[in-house]
């Protein structure tokens, strides 16, 4: 043997446990492939049976987790079960089938791969979470038909009407309400039906309104004796019209349930009662949702007033005599609902002078 | 055959066990945990991130790459255990539950009075998930080249996941150590390896309530400890500072890891009673050689760990169990384990164990 030429090609050697049927059965072996021919064998000390060709053409290999043992399976029960993922990984490069075999162990084997993919996909996921999965569900929000939004109205409206008394107010009231909402939805060029509904919140939601997803629209009798001024009157009931009019009650319930589903999905890995755990985060993202609404409302509100003739610095003085009612509860924070009702005075004040 | 003798005396830090009375032939064959926190660490973020960019689709894969991890770095007498599920089967599952979920929501938040019959209706589905997770999950995990297999039925599965729980939380936790053995023993006694069955023999309830009892006074400890912070954030001024916010987040939080404290509590106690009393083929039995209040321990500050990192802390804690667990768990093996083969049949439907997965039903310990 004079030159590397005539030498004869040497195997590549994978060592593992050799099953030769399904069962536990096991051999120690050692799979040899001539990479010139892609003629593979393995060899064990099985008497009969020392040296078994085989075809890796058919041959089925595990993708790459990490380093546990890799599994070459044959379609006759067969498998190779070995440690040396390096030289499996090896072996595939040369079969052509690298890339398939473990694209994912390159991201996670570590170094400036994993760092990059890292970074990519944070900004990747910044983006899906706090414009994606909103921009879906105010979409899946904004296709339901209204007669979906009627149905949960009546549910809504049980809800309410147990939790308030008939409407002290004298007779008459009801109706100048209804003149004045329909008055504001023909200036905000509001298609459907809103009807206002007029309640007693003593002693338990107190001066309120409530604007549910169907064009219901609830005042109570106590938000009525603090609004005297009927402009002030006005900005409260422009304020709701907007929420419906946004479809902010479908919106929401749509972001929540939306992002719940995320969580759920992503989170599936930690133990069940962790799951409890991700309902704080989706408890604080969906008062970040509402307070995103109510400020639109408010601005919204304002070109509502003006639209309809009224003078729109009644939105930031109503909400002033709103504050008035309020002591440090209405300050607004993380795990608040709306603003705090000073921030929105100011907003206000600089839309409607614009 | 049945086994009566035991290796030490069970307790804190004993091995215990059932081995056969007959000695001849028995050897220890160790189970031992291979896996890294900081490589199963990134793998876990890719995991994360990947599934959150897919929106969920990667979720499937996702999982087939952690159960494969923890299969694959699981050894006993130094051989991995391994996890052929695809993503795609997985995926198929994941879809179905998917659908129901979305009508779910949105139905219950639009008619939230329709909410309660749909809890009703899980119920009664859920037997028939757990049993579908269980066979599916059997199914499509193997040792040496052996695939385990599920024999249990739906009946079974309601009356030891549904009736019992009911009854241990009707009677204020009395009863839930019963319910406990009686979900261990559903799950255990209808498991097989290839052909083989395994068994939990006589599992004692004593041990259950003295966990029972840890539990319970973390429990009236995170009580005691929330009814204060409530009262001071009460009459405090200062609620809606930033500075008020962040105390009551931080309380809530804390809340939920002292409840979760006292869960792991219970769940260290009775998985290693549980596993002590664990044989299979009627002559190879599992030795239990960690201390049962020791695992509580990990288990409960795992939980604790998680809920206050939202999240991040679970792949180290899942690590630390499994290492725990593993490290001290071993097979006493009579004669050969080379016999064995397939009791032939091939998982089906994923869907059942993958409604039970996304709703959290996951047990065990890993």
């Amino acid at each position: 043997m004079t030159s590397a030429a005539n030498a004869a090609p040497r195997p590549m050697v994978i060592a593992g446990w050799w099953f030769p049927e399904r069962g536990s059965r096991r051999l120690p072996a050692r799979l040899e492939v001539l990479i010139e021919t892609g003629e593979a064998c393995v060899r064990t000390d099985d008497p009969g049976a020392s040296v078994l060709p085989l075809d890796l053409s058919v041959m089925t290999v595990s993708t790459r987790v990490g380093r546990i043992p890799r599994r070459l399976s044959w379609p006759d029960g067969a498998v190779l079960e070995t440690d040396d993922n390096d030289a499996v990984d090896r072996l595939m490069r040369t079969l052509g089938r690298g890339r398939s075999a473990s694209w994912a162990h390159g991201l996670e084997r570590g170094g400036w791969r994993f760092v990059a993919a890292v970074v990519v996909m944070l900004v990747a996921a910044y983006g899906i979470l706090v414009h994606g999965v909103p921009a879906a569900a105010d979409g899946v929000a904004g296709v339901l038909p209204d007669s979906v939004a009627q149905a949960a109205d009546e549910q809504a409206l049980w809800t309410v009407e147990q939790m308030t008394a008939p409407s002290k107010a004298p007779a008459g009231t009801r109706e100048d309400l209804q003149a004045l909402v329909d008055e504001l939805a023909l200036a905000a060029k509001h298609e459907g039906r809103l009807t206002l509904l007029l309640r007693d919140g003593a002693g338990g939601i107190g001066a309120n309104a409530l604007a549910l997803p169907g064009g219901t629209l609830v005042v109570t009798d106590q938000m009525l004796d603090l609004m005297e001024d009927p402009d002030h009157m006005a900005a409260v009931l422009a304020h709701e019209i907007a929420h419906v009019e946004e479809r902010h009650g479908l919106r929401r319930v749509a972001r929540a349930a939306a992002w719940t589903l995320m969580l759920t999905v992503v989170v599936e890995d930690v133990a069940a009662i962790g799951d409890l755990a991700a309902t704080i985060p989706a408890v604080l993202v969906d008062a970040g949702y509402s307070r995103q609404f109510e400020t639109e409302a408010d601005s919204r509100a304002v070109a509502i007033l003006r639209a309809a003739g009224r003078d729109p610095a009644a939105v930031p003085t109503a909400l002033a005599k709103l504050a008035e009612m309020c002591d440090d509860a209405c300050e607004g924070g993380w795990l608040d609902t709306h603003p705090g009702i000073q921030e929105r005075v100011e907003e206000t004040r600089v839309l409607a002078a614009q | 055959m049945t086994s009566t003798a035991t290796a030490a005396e069970p307790g804190v830090g004993g091995t215990e066990t059932h081995a056969p009375a007959d000695f001849r032939d028995v050897r220890l064959l160790p189970f031992h945990f291979s896996g890294d926190a900081k490589e199963y660490f990134r793998i876990w973020i890719v995991n994360v991130l990947l599934t959150v960019v897919t929106i969920g689709i990667y979720s499937a894969w996702a999982k087939v790459r952690t159960k494969r991890y923890f299969h694959g770095n699981t050894t006993l007498d130094g051989h991995a255990f391994d996890y052929h599920a695809t993503g795609k089967q997985i995926l198929k599952g994941r879809l179905v539950v998917f659908a129901i979920f979305v009508v779910y929501g949105l139905v219950t938040n639009i008619f939230p009075l329709i909410a309660p019959l749909f809890a009703i209706l899980f119920m009664a589905f859920a037997p028939w998930m757990i049993r579908a997770s269980l066979r599916f999950n059997a199914r499509y995990t193997s040792w040496r080249n052996v695939r385990l297999d599920f024999t249990g039925t739906t009946l079974g599965a309601f009356k030891a996941y549904v009736l019992w729980p009911l009854a241990g939380s009707l009677t204020l936790g009395l009863l839930m150590p019963h319910a406990t053995r009686a979900m261990w023993r559903y799950t255990v006694d209808n498991h097989r390896y290839g052909n083989a069955p395994m068994h939990l023999a006589d599992m004692p309830l004593k041990p259950l309530y003295k966990g029972l009892l840890g539990s319970g006074a973390a429990l009236v400890g995170a009580a005691v400890v929330a009814v204060f912070i409530v009262m001071a954030l009460a009459t405090s001024n200062h609620i809606n500072t930033v500075v008020g916010q962040v105390v009551s987040a931080v309380f809530v939080i804390g809340v939920f890891a002292l409840f979760l404290f006292a869960v792991g509590i219970y769940q260290g106690i009775a998985t290693k009673t549980a596993l002590a009393h664990l044989t299979f083929d009627d002559r190879h039995a599992l030795g239990a050689e960690f201390s049962g209040v020791r695992l509580s321990g990990i288990l409960a500050t795992n939980y604790a760990l998680t809920a206050v990192t939202l999240g991040l802390a679970r792949p180290w804690c899942a690590v630390r169990v499994s290492r725990y667990v593993l490290g001290n768990l071993v097979l006493a093996a009579q004669g050969d384990l080379s016999e064995y083969v397939d009791s032939g049949a091939e998982g089906r439907s994923a869907v059942g164990e993958e409604f039970a997965a996304f709703e959290g039903m996951d047990f065990g310990i890993a």
